[in-house]
C-alpha cells in the first residue's frame, strides 16, 4: 500500500567523501517528487539508502512511519526501476515481472491474473513470451515499470528512468509513468537531472546539490522563485548579475546600474537573474519595464521558432535574450547593430550566492 | 587516416591470406601430420621383441577395453579429473566473483597474482609438491616435530594428492575464465532481485548463478579436458601407483616399445574427452544458454 516516506538527518559517505550530508525529505502519500541535481550530487544514493542497498552512517529511513533503516531490500516493500533497467535477460517479459510475486510466495493461481493485468496496462500483453534483448528500449522500460509496479509497493523509486531513451520516447513515458502512477495512488521518487522532466512530472521538486536539498516546492514555485544562483541555473535561467545593493540600487561587478529597489526587497541578495525569454525587444516605454538598456548585438542564433540573441552592453555586461522569430528583423539587427532591451521589474529574480539552507 | 587506408586493405582480403600460410603449415606438419602417423600406428600389429608390424588391425582398442588394467586407469582418470574439476570450480567462484567487482590497482593485482603461478611449469609445480607433501616433505616434518602424529601421513602418491596438485595448477585458469562471465553481469540485477524480495541465497540461485553458466561451462570443460590429459603432475604426485591416461601412454609406449597400444590408447582418450565435452556442452548449452539469449 502506498504511504509516506521520510529520511531523517540522513548522512552518507564514501570513504573520506561525504555524499549526502544530514539529508532531510520528507514524501507524501501518493505523491511523485522529483529529486533534481547534477550528477554526484546524493540524488541515486538517496534513492540507494531508500531501497536498502545502502546503509546511512547516520539518520532514519521512516516508511508508512516504521524505521526501516537497518532493513535488508527483501524485507522492504520498495520498487525500485533502474537506469539500466536491470532485466534479468535469462527470463521472459513474464518471468520478470513475475519474479517479485514469486519471491513473496504469492499463490501460482494468483500471479497469472496479476501478471495479465499489469501488461495490459503497459500495454504490453502480445510481447509477454519475448526475452529482453528481443525488445526496443521503450519496452524494455515498460517491463520494468511493470515488475515494480506489480508488487503494488509502498513506494516507487525511479532512478533516471528516461535517461536511456531518444527525445521523442521519453515525452511519451513521461506522461505514460505519470498516469500509471496516479492510476495506482503511488508515492513516488523519482531522481532526474532534467529539469523539464521534473517540471512536467512531479507534484513536488527537491533540488539537491552536495548532498543536501537546497530548494523544494511545487515546479511553479522552483521554477518561478528560485531562492539561489545553483537553483536557478538548473531551472534554465542564464542571465545573471552578481554584484551588491548600493543604496535604492543594483551594481553589478561590470558597474551596470539596475533598478531593483533597495536590499530590504530581498535580504542575502547577491545575483540577480533573468531568464532570456522574459527579456523584451523594444519595450513598451511603460513603468513597468524599470530596466531598459540599450546594447549591441554580438551573435544571433536562429533556433526555429525563435532567435537566441547574445548583446552587450557598452560596460562589458552580456545578456541572452529569446526573441519569436516574427519579430526579428534580420536586416535592421545584424551583427553590431544597435538593440534595445528590458524586462519586467516582476520577472526578476533575487538569488542567494549560496545555497540557503545549507 | 593512416588507419584509414588499412582498414580498405583489409577489407579487401588482399594482404591476409599470405599472412595465414606460415600458420597453416606449421600447424599442418607439427599436429596433423603426427596425429595422423599415430593413428595408422593404432591399426598396427604389437609383436613383442620386433617393434610392430604394418597391419590393419583392431586388435589394439580390443585389449584395451577387455583388459581390466587398462580400463580401471580409465575410470581411475574420469573420477580425477571430475573430482578436480569440480573442486576447481567451487573454490574459485567466490574469488571470481570478488574479483569481477574489483576495479584498478586491486583487479591488476588479482591478475597477476593469477598469471604468476601460470609462468611456472607444471613439472616446477609438481616438485613443489614432492618437497612439501613426500614422507620428509615439509609437511610431515613439521607434524612429526609438533609432536602432533606419531608416524608420516601418507600425503603423495595418493589419488587425492593428484586431484589437489591439479586443483592447484587449474584454479588460476579457471577464476580468470569465470570472472570474464561474472564481470559482465550487471551489478544492478542482483540489486533488483533483492529488491524484489529475493533473498541473497535466491539472488544467486536464480540470477546469478544462471547467468553464469556459460563461464561454468567453459571453465569446466576447459579443465576437465586438462585434467584427462594430465602428464608431469600425475607422473610426480601421483608416483607408479598412481597411473592415468597419459602416463599408461607414455609407459606402453616407452618402457613396453608397445606403439601400437599406446597409440590406441591415445585416440581412446581423445575421442573420450572429446565425446564428453561435445555431450557435456551441447545438453547444458541447449538447456540454458539458447533460452537466456545472451548476446
Amino acid at each position: 500500500m502506498p504511504t509516506d516516506v521520510r529520511l531523517e538527518n540522513v548522512t552518507k559517505s564514501y570513504g573520506p567523501q561525504t555524499v549526502l550530508g544530514n539529508l532531510n525529505l520528507d514524501v507524501r502519500e501518493g505523491e511523485l517528487v522529483a529529486l533534481l541535481g547534477a550528477s554526484g550530487c546524493g540524488k541515486t544514493t538517496a534513492l540507494r539508502i531508500i531501497a536498502g542497498f545502502l546503509t546511512p552512517e547516520e539518520g532514519r529511513v521512516l516508511i508508512g512511519g516504521q524505521d526501516y533503516t537497518y532493513k535488508t531490500p527483501n524485507q522492504r516493500n520498495t520498487s525500485m526501476v533502474f537506469q539500466s533497467y536491470a532485466l534479468f535477460p535469462h527470463m521472459s517479459v513474464r518471468e520478470n515481472v513475475a519474479f517479485g510475486l514469486k519471491m513473496h510466495k504469492v499463490e501460482k493461481s494468483q500471479i497469472k491474473p496479476m501478471v495479465d493485468e499489469i501488461l495490459s496496462a503497459v500495454r504490453l500483453e502480445e510481447l509477454g513470451e519475448r526475452y529482453p534483448r528481443q525488445l526496443s528500449g521503450g519496452q524494455q522500460q515498460r517491463v520494468a515499470l511493470a515488475r515494480a509496479l506489480v508488487m503494488r509497493p509502498d513506494v516507487l523509486l525511479l532512478d533516471e528512468p528516461l535517461s536511456n531513451l531518444d527525445a521523442k520516447l521519453r515525452h511519451e513515458m513521461r506522461v505514460e509513468i505519470r498516469l500509471l502512477q496516479e492510476r495506482y495512488g503511488l508515492t513516488t521518487i523519482f531522481v532526474t537531472h532534467d529539469q523539464e522532466e521534473a517540471l512536467t512530472m512531479s507534484d513536488r521538486i527537491m533540488v539537491m546539490n552536495k548532498g543536501v536539498i537546497c530548494q523544494s516546492g511545487t515546479p511553479k514555485e522552483v521554477f518561478e522563485r528560485p531562492r539561489s544562483r545553483f537553483v536557478a541555473d538548473f531551472t534554465a535561467v542564464r542571465n545573471f548579475m552578481r554584484g551588491d545593493f548600493l543604496e535604492d540600487k543594483f551594481v553589478t561587478r561590470s558597474g551596470t546600474e539596475i533598478r531593483a529597489g533597495d536590499s530590504s526587497r530581498a535580504p542575502g541578495t547577491s545575483c540577480l537573474g533573468i531568464r532570456p525569454g522574459k527579456i523584451a525587444l523594444n519595450p513598451p516605454d511603460s513603468d513597468a519595464y524599470a530596466n531598459v538598456f540599450r546594447g549591441t548585438v554580438k551573435i544571433a542564433t536562429f533556433l526555429g521558432d525563435k532567435v537566441e540573441v547574445l548583446a552587450v552592453l557598452p560596460s562589458g555586461e552580456e545578456f541572452i535574450l529569446e526573441v519569436p522569430t516574427m519579430a526579428w528583423d534580420e536586416s535592421r539587427y545584424e551583427k553590431g547593430k544597435e538593440i534595445v532591451f528590458g524586462w519586467k521589474s516582476e520577472d526578476m529574480l533575487y538569488l542567494t550566492e549560496e545555497d540557503a539552507s545549507k | 587516416m593512416g588507419q584509414h587506408g588499412r582498414k580498405r586493405s583489409y577489407q579487401d582480403g588482399l594482404p591476409v591470406a599470405p599472412l595465414l600460410v606460415p600458420a597453416a603449415l606449421v600447424t599442418s606438419l607439427m599436429f596433423l601430420a603426427p596425429i595422423l602417423v599415430f593413428f595408422r600406428f593404432s591399426f598396427y600389429q604389437y609383436v613383442p621383441g620386433k617393434f610392430m608390424e604394418p597391419a590393419w588391425t583392431l586388435e589394439n582398442y580390443l585389449e584395451f577395453f577387455t583388459d581390466p588394467y587398462y580400463f580401471h586407469i580409465l575410470v581411475r582418470t574420469l573420477r580425477i579429473a571430475f573430482w578436480a574439476t569440480l573442486l576447481t570450480l567451487i573454490l574459485a567462484f567466490p574469488v571470481a566473483s570478488y574479483m569481477a567487482r574489483t576495479k584498478g590497482k586491486l583487479k591488476s593485482f588479482f591478475v597477476i597474482a593469477l598469471v604468476f603461478p601460470m609462468m611456472l611449469g607444471s613439472v616446477i609445480r609438481g616438485m613443489g609438491w614432492i618437497g612439501l607433501l613426500s614422507e620428509a616433505g615439509l609437511v610431515n616434518k613439521f607434524l612429526l616435530q609438533t609432536g602432533l602424529i606419531q608416524q608420516s601421513l601418507k600425503l603423495i602418491y595418493t589419488e587425492n594428492s593428484v586431484i589437489f596438485a591439479i586443483v592447484s595448477i587449474e584454479l588460476p585458469l579457471m577464476i580468470l575464465t569465470l570472472e570474464t562471465v561474472l564481470e559482465s553481469i550487471h551489478p544492478d540485477l542482483e540489486l533488483a532481485a533483492r529488491n524484489l524480495g529475493a533473498s541473497a541465497a535466491r539472488t544467486f540461485f536464480k540470477v546469478k548463478l544462471p547467468l553464469a553458466v556459460p563461464g561454468i561451462l567453459a571453465g569446466t570443460s576447459l579443465i576437465f579436458v586438462q585434467s584427462m590429459n594430465t602428464y608431469s603432475t600425475a607422473r610426480m604426485v601421483g608416483g607408479p601407483t598412481i597411473q592415468m591416461m597419459a602416463t599408461s601412454i607414455y609407459t606402453e609406449i616407452t618402457e613396453l616399445s608397445n606403439w601400437p597400444g599406446g597409440a590406441a590408447m591415445a585416440f581412446i582418450l581423445l575421442a573420450i574427452t572429446l565425446v564428453i565435452t561435445y555431450l557435456y556442452s551441447h545438453v547444458l548449452e541447449k538447456k540454458y544458454i539458447q533460452t537466456m539469449h545472451l548476446s
